[in-house]
């Protein structure tokens, strides 16, 4: 094996560096981790209903608040499980992950397909419209779950093959947000103005990676590998 | 000095040091990475190309030892907890690399570097590790971690089935068609 003191005062060095805030949400454990995303996502939810929910609130179909609140928190759960799974758990099947992802995904598309009853679309008559009004809620959107996801990368301890799922819950996330303040309730644009958060955070994710791989660099250094000119192509 | 003589043994149990760590003896570390660097840097070196990236798994896994910690259920066995989280780290190496297959970089299956073959072995010992280190390569995956893990690291199914998240039926069925199959590959006197 070689040195193996030369090992160990690395492995101690990398230990004692273990300090701050990101160490501590990760030393945690996983219930304790879970508990803290899912409680600051709850948190953030709460925030939105008392102080930016959507004027329609009163008169939208209850049943169709339940369904769609209930779909994205089933599968915003899914995600975080499979995003914080740790290490010394045995791989989870690639396949069934896909499935529960995929599977969250397309039931999400369903769900938000299903119109809201007698319930009309407030905004966005027309392609123009629907777009415009999508690409305000998209950026609103991108804009809440970006701190989510600074959030669960925090509490990821490194070197997960679950990366994906956990993009994914920031952009699910922002799904719940933008769900209790958007008053735009036509399918159309909660396909593009809302779903498309949690896809788009999910592809970036994955080309990052896939970046990363073809620069043959730990994701958490490639883009300050690339600013400072040391990672380049192997 | 690991494995200096003069240093006394450690008599804790592997989870006993692993809750002195938790409730922060540093010393407890030091020891558990003596016992556990070897094993680990053998289990993680049969699937990696060079001994520089084994030694990377190895430091990596016991960080994630060090950073998982308070997940450690005092109840449960530090030995395949360890050997999970290294051989995951293993197949996450291969996957942020370009998604290759998990294989030695010789054509014949064989790595000058292979732990399994001490420099100055006779010719003939060091022509049958080659033979089995190439037959073990070919096995299917999962049967190719059961067999290392039950042959090499002396793991028992019950362990191994934890490890690998399988039932211990399942485990049995891999090794016994793991082992028929290198039976058939490798000559009798092997």
């Amino acid at each position: 094996m070689g040195d193996l003191d030369g090992l160990y005062r690395e492995l101690e060095g990398q230990v004692r560096r273990e300090q701050g805030p990101r160490a501590w949400l990760r030393e945690r454990s996983t219930p304790v981790r879970g508990t803290i995303a899912l409680g600051t996502i709850t948190a953030l939810t709460v925030a939105v209903w008392l102080s930016w929910a959507r004027p329609d609130l009163g008169s939208y179909p209850g049943w169709h608040m339940a369904l769609t609140l209930g779909a994205i928190g089933a599968v915003l759960v899914c995600a975080l499980a499979i995003g914080l799974r740790p290490l010394h758990m045995p791989e989870a099947p690639a396949w069934l992950s896909r499935l529960v992802l995929g599977g969250g995904l397309v039931l999400l598309f369903a769900v938000y397909m299903l119109p809201a009853g007698a319930h009309a679309a407030t905004h966005g008559d027309g392609l123009p419209g629907v777009l415009h009004g999508a690409w305000k809620c998209f950026g609103t959107g991108a804009v809440l779950g970006l701190p989510v996801y600074v959030l669960l990368r925090l509490l990821d301890r490194g070197s997960s093959p679950y990366g994906v799922a956990t993009a994914l819950a920031a952009g699910l996330s922002a799904n719940l947000l933008l769900q209790l303040h958007c008053p735009n309730s036509a399918p159309q644009h909660m396909v593009l103005g809302h779903l498309t958060v949690a896809f788009v955070f999910g592809l970036v994710y994955v080309a990052y990676r896939r970046v990363a791989s073809i620069y043959r660099v730990p994701s958490c250094r490639l883009l300050t590998g690339l600013l400072d000119g040391r990672t380049r192509l192997p | 000095m690991p494995g200096d003589s003069e240093q006394p043994k450690d008599e804790r149990s592997d989870e006993q040091l692993m809750a002195a760590y938790v409730a922060g003896d540093e010393r407890a570390f030091r020891v558990l990475f003596d016992r556990y660097g070897p094993v680990l840097f053998r289990l993680v070196r049969r699937r990696l190309r060079t001994d520089d990236e084994a030694r990377d798994i190895v430091q990596t896994t016991l960080l994630h030892m060090h950073r998982a910690r308070h997940d450690f259920r005092h109840d449960s066995r530090l030995r395949p907890w360890l050997f999970t989280i290294a051989l995951n780290l293993v197949r996450e190496h291969y996957r942020r690399r370009g998604r290759r297959k998990e294989q030695p970089l010789e054509i014949d299956g064989y790595s000058p570097a292979e732990p399994t073959v001490q420099p100055g072995t006779p010719i003939e010992d060091r022509q049958r590790a080659e033979r089995l280190h190439a037959a073990l390569a070919s096995l299917p995956e999962n049967q190719r971690t059961v067999i290392e893990l039950h042959w090499f690291g002396d793991s028992p199914y019950e362990e191994i089935a934890r490890i690998v998240g399988a039932s211990v039926a399942a485990v049995r069925v891999r090794a016994h068609r793991g082992y028929e199959r290198l039976r058939k590959i490798l000559p009798e006197n092997e």
